[in-house]
């Protein structure tokens, strides 16, 4: 195999390839460096690139194929991930200038789990400063670029992961979404993208933003590398106490599951309020789709999203301001001023009404899946309701017209993380400028497998997922 | 019917926490809080007495398939 033939592979597709040694450990290793290095200049989606540790790891794991003994599942595949993973003795950067000063005590268990089924990290990714942003701007390392077209935004705060996994630099990528952070870049960057139930996947060594709602999953190219990814990466933790110990289910054998006969749910309310036609149009079309495959799709209402959407700005600041606290008052000038901003606005928000955000929360989970996954199985919405904006339109001083940016862009995102539900972002399309435009559907608590069954379905059926930026 | 947070207090509260907001942020952070306060204001009266954060993770169990 050629470099290109080996970029184009999925991550099932390299790990397939190496198990069977059609193309060693050691060669993927190097395709993937060389192409991560050429588009670094373009996308500035990399903070660090660990070239030569990386390719230790390949010869390592070269010769353990040799012997017969194979890691996991992802053996040998190259990775790099968000900086905000604690990989011991080594700092995070956190996308700013806090994490720098804090090494790590231990490693994140999603590293360890990854690093168990047998990836290779070469390197860090770029991303929002501390998770607190969603377009991808970075004024300490450098805005991400959008590998689809560099004037455009990736998306955050996984914007490195987004951009990355885009350009066939990295076969898949942490990230994480507590507001978005996952779903965003993967719709503006067309890769797909899973945000799993609260405590799904363990938090333990990825760095916090809001304890409550922060999740940490997978954006890979195809919907069968997020189930890879998230089989390995699901299941209890003695180090999160919030980590789920539920059985983690066979998720790549049930992307087999038949599809014929789901309930899809278009939602009446909220998510097509002020929705571009352009967007809207690909909805409906990636509708029909999942109607040729056997699914019926019905309309749904929807309760009080307005409420839950404010409730969970209420608690991510909240919880973010206490958690930066200390810095905000002994080293405000390391943060941006549009973080130091948001940071602050947190510390105004009364300590009863986050705490009748927290009390609200399963209140509306029940509300949640009795009004729609009574009548529904997954509930179908765009990601975001207008087409992707240019980083210059999006590069805003503190004020009303940022904050009015920031709640537009994670308006269709931040209640799936209220509601801690599992949702999966998978590419619908590309708008007339030439743009991914993803659409997300969301399940049921703990039903990762129907979302990553019905969007490997419908990745089966159309081919946007298996077209490369121009770069 | 709820009052606005006032640029004075939001910037009272901050700088009893220990930072030190402008006149600018100070602002911003009025606006914010009024924002959110005021959209999730039905929700929050519509809570029962006993209703507590702990009923998130009975939901999310209870819930699932």
């Amino acid at each position: 195999m050629n470099d290109a033939q080996i970029l184009e592979l999925s991550c099932a597709g390299v790990a397939t390839a190496i198990r069977e040694r059609r193309v060693s450990a050691v060669k993927t290793m190097e395709a993937t460096l060389a192409r991560a290095q050429a588009v670094q200049p373009k996308l500035n989606a990399f903070l660090r690139i660990d070239a030569e540790l990386a390719l230790d790891a390949a010869r390592l794991a070269d010769k353990d194929l040799a012997r017969g003994h194979l890691r996991g599942p992802l053996h040998g595949v190259p990775m790099a991930h968000k900086d905000m993973y604690y990989r011991k003795g080594v700092a995070s950067s956190y996308g700013g200038k806090i994490g720098p000063s804090r090494p790590a005590p231990s490693t994140a268990t999603a590293l360890e789990r990854l690093d168990s089924a047998g990836a290779i990290q070469f390197g860090v990714l770029n991303m929002a400063e501390c998770a607190f942003g969603p377009t991808g701007h970075n004024t300490h390392y450098g805005h991400c670029r959008n590998a689809w077209n560099p004037a455009y935004i990736t998306g955050g705060s996984s914007s490195g992961s987004g951009t990355a996994v885009a350009a066939r630099a990295s076969y898949a990528a942490l990230g994480s979404d507590t507001g978005g952070s996952i779903r965003l870049p993967a719709s503006f960057c067309g890769v797909s993208g899973i945000k799993p139930t609260y405590g799904r996947v363990s938090r333990a060594g990825a760095m916090p933003l809001s304890f409550t709602m922060d999740t940490v999953g997978p954006l890979a190219r195809t919907v069968e590398d997020c189930a890879l990814l998230l089989a390995a990466l699901a299941g209890a933790d003695a180090r999160d106490p919030v980590a789920e110990a539920r059985e983690v289910p066979d998720y790549m054998a049930q992307l087999a599951r038949p599809v014929a006969g789901l309930v899809i749910g278009k939602p009446r309310q909220y998510f097509y309020d002020g929705c571009e036609p352009e967007i809207a149009a690909l909805m409906d079309a990636s509708l029909e789709k999942s109607r040729a495959l056997g699914a019926k799709v019905v309309e749904v209402d929807l309760p009080d999203f307005e409420s839950w959407n404010a409730a969970a700005t209420m608690i991510i600041s909240a919880e973010a301001a206490a958690l930066h606290g200390n810095w905000l008052r002994t080293r405000p000038q390391d943060y941006s001023s549009q973080v130091r901003a948001r940071l602050e606005a947190g510390l105004a928000v009364p300590a009863a009404s986050y705490i009748d955000s927290l009390r609200l929360r399963g209140v509306a989970l029940d509300a949640f899946c009795r009004e729609v996954f009574s009548k529904v199985d997954v509930l179908h919405a765009p990601v975001v309701a207008f087409q992707t904006p240019t980083i210059a339109e999006t590069d805003l001083n503190p004020g009303p017209e940022l904050s009015a940016l920031l709640a537009k862009v994670t308006r269709l995102t931040r209640p799936g993380n209220f509601l801690g539900v599992p949702a999966l972002s998978v590419q619908a399309g590309f708008s007339k400028a030439g743009m991914p435009v993803g659409m997300q559907l969301l399940g049921r608590p703990f039903d990762e497998a129907t979302l990553l069954a019905l969007g490997h379905a419908y990745q089966g059926a159309t081919d946007f997922h298996s077209k490369a930026p121009p770069l | 019917m709820i009052a606005p947070i006032t640029p004075e207090l939001a910037g009272a509260l901050v700088a009893a926490q220990g930072v030190t907001p402008t006149p600018e942020s100070a602002a911003a952070d009025a606006r914010f809080a009024t924002l959110v306060l005021g959209n999730a204001a039905k929700a929050f009266a519509q809570l029962a007495f006993e209703e507590e954060p702990s009923g998130y993770t009975a939901a999310l169990r209870k819930h699932a398939p």
